[in-house]
């Protein structure tokens, strides 16, 4: 079984929020709801000011804090290293939220459309029946697509080829060569959660 | 410095209502252990206990995403600190209320509740208390909560909240002299809760001041969080509500209170006790209003 990761080279990124976009297009997330963020930070100052991007999304930790603060099993850790929610067992509590370092989780509020004025759209009634009111959600490493064979979402849709998608158990696999020879590392590795997304320095 | 915006005031008001209802309760358990059987320490704990418990929990449960699925937070028991506390709840709601039905409305004595079921409620009274701080407590990415002293913290202010509706309770009885008369005076029973509650008040200063100091030392999310709190957007609750009226001011009344004689200015007295467990009880939930709403994660980078 695979165990999949990411590497994200920041090299590459140019902070344009495609992935962004494309996570929105592909899962249909409601108002408010992003499972994929680029931040933003500033450093130096004027003249030698710059903004460096940084995309996070679920991390997908080895020692995931949110199942472990989990009271009812809905976030899971499965074996192919994703870590999933299962909406139905999800109680809404928030304490995956609170826990999680990363601040990738959202939670779905009573789900209102894009265009108050007029509805939901046949696209938002579709996408919306994914996402269910009062619970949590977040990246799944877009898992209906690795069924078919597709890589992610935001991968794809990457036009800085920044981001890289495969299996970290196989030494030989692109993303452990990325992160072997760029010396990758992980956000808040002292944290000890042991995320599967890595990035490349920039 | 990003703060938690997960949990909001209804969570604040269940710690509080479950600190202040498992207080009260440890309140009657121990005068009905320490020889101090008046009746008029027992009955708060045993008439506010479980049900301030109660009214904390269903703040809790209106909080939840899915309500009408709350009970799928006891499937794994010891799995998460959530499911631990639905457990300690509910078995000290069980005990509090049967306790309750014992000693209701023209039904049995005092004599009549078995010592054991005391005893439980005692214990469970503690661990409702000690779980609101370890709720918090074992939350990693939010070091201003993970840290050991919380509990303490959080359990001292709630025995010290138990205090403060008994100090309140006096009022209510003062109004029925018949009450009094069957059971004498209650006076002097205040000025010994305001005694052993001035002693707590210090501890709880202490705790406070030794939790705030060893923040700040420990890294940029734990010491944002403590500037929040002393000169940030929570100094005012903070300086105001934590300090000035729920700590300094009911142990300024407390202490004066243990000294007067009973004899002596009775109305002023009962006033003053009712005074402060009004500010106790402000001091407790500001507490951990703060606490909760300054939790910051530590920065990604």
């Amino acid at each position: 079984m695979a165990k999949y990761g990411m590497v994200i080279d920041l090299k590459r990124c140019v902070g344009c929020y495609s992935c962004v976009l494309a996570c929105k297009a592909e899962n249909g997330t409601p108002p408010g709801v992003f499972w994929n963020k680029v931040l933003a930070t500033e450093k130096g100052r004027y003249p030698s000011a710059h903004i460096y991007y940084t995309p996070v999304a679920c991390m997908h930790c080895d020692s995931p804090p949110c199942e472990g603060v989990c009271p009812t099993g809905a976030t899971y850790k499965g074996r192919d290293g994703i870590v999933s929610i299962e909406q139905e067992k999800c109680i809404g509590c928030r304490y995956c939220q609170v826990s999680c370092p990363y601040d990738v989780r959202s939670f779905n509020e009573r789900i209102k459309g894009y265009f108050q004025e007029f509805g939901l759209t046949p696209y938002e009634k579709a996408a919306y029946a994914r996402h269910k009111p009062g619970t949590v959600s977040k990246c799944d490493f877009c898992s209906h697509r690795l069924e078919q064979g597709k890589e992610p979402a935001c991968v794809v849709a990457c036009p800085a080829r920044a981001r890289h998608f495969g299996d970290l158990g196989d030494p030989t696999s692109e993303v452990a060569r990325l992160i072997a020879g760029r010396s990758g590392y992980r956000l808040r590795e002292e944290a000890g959660t042991q995320p599967s997304v890595y990035y490349l320095p920039g | 410095m990003s703060l938690q915006t997960n949990w909001g005031s209804l969570v604040a008001w269940y710690l509080f209502l479950a600190g202040a209802g498992a207080g009260v309760y440890m309140v009657a358990a121990l005068a009905t252990f320490g020889g101090k059987s008046s009746r008029f320490l027992v009955r708060p704990g045993v008439f506010l206990g479980a049900p301030l418990v109660a009214a904390g929990s269903l703040l809790l449960l209106l909080d939840l995403g899915r309500p009408e699925r709350f009970l799928y937070a006891v499937l794994r028991p010891f799995s998460s600190m959530i499911s631990v506390g639905t457990i300690i709840l509910s078995v000290f709601l069980l005990i509090g209320f049967w306790h309750l039905w014992l000693l209701g409305p023209g039904r049995r004595k005092e004599d009549a509740v078995p010592r054991w079921l005391v005893a439980l409620g005692a214990i469970f009274a503690v661990g409702t208390a000690t779980y609101t701080g370890l709720l918090l407590g074992v939350v990693r990415a939010i070091p201003f909560w993970n840290n050991p002293l919380l509990p303490f913290l959080f359990l001292v202010s709630s025995a010290s909240s138990g205090l403060g509706i008994v100090l309140l309770w006096g009022v209510l009885q003062r109004r029925s002299t018949a009450l009094e008369d069957r059971e004498g005076p209650t006076l002097p029973i205040l000025q010994d809760m305001a005694r052993i509650d001035s002693g707590l008040l210090v501890l709880e200063a202490l705790l406070l001041l030794f939790f705030l100091l060893v923040m700040v030392n420990s890294g940029p999310a734990a010491a944002a969080s403590v500037g929040l709190l002393v000169s940030g957007g929570y100094a005012a609750i903070f300086w105001l509500l934590v300090i000035g009226i729920g700590l300094l001011l009911p142990l300024g009344l407390e202490i004066w209170m243990s000294r007067q004689h009973a004899r002596q200015a009775v109305t002023g007295l009962h006033t003053l006790a009712a005074i402060s467990g009004l500010c106790l009880l402000a001091g407790s939930l500001s507490l951990r209003y703060i606490i909760l709403l300054a939790g910051a994660k530590m920065p990604l980078w």
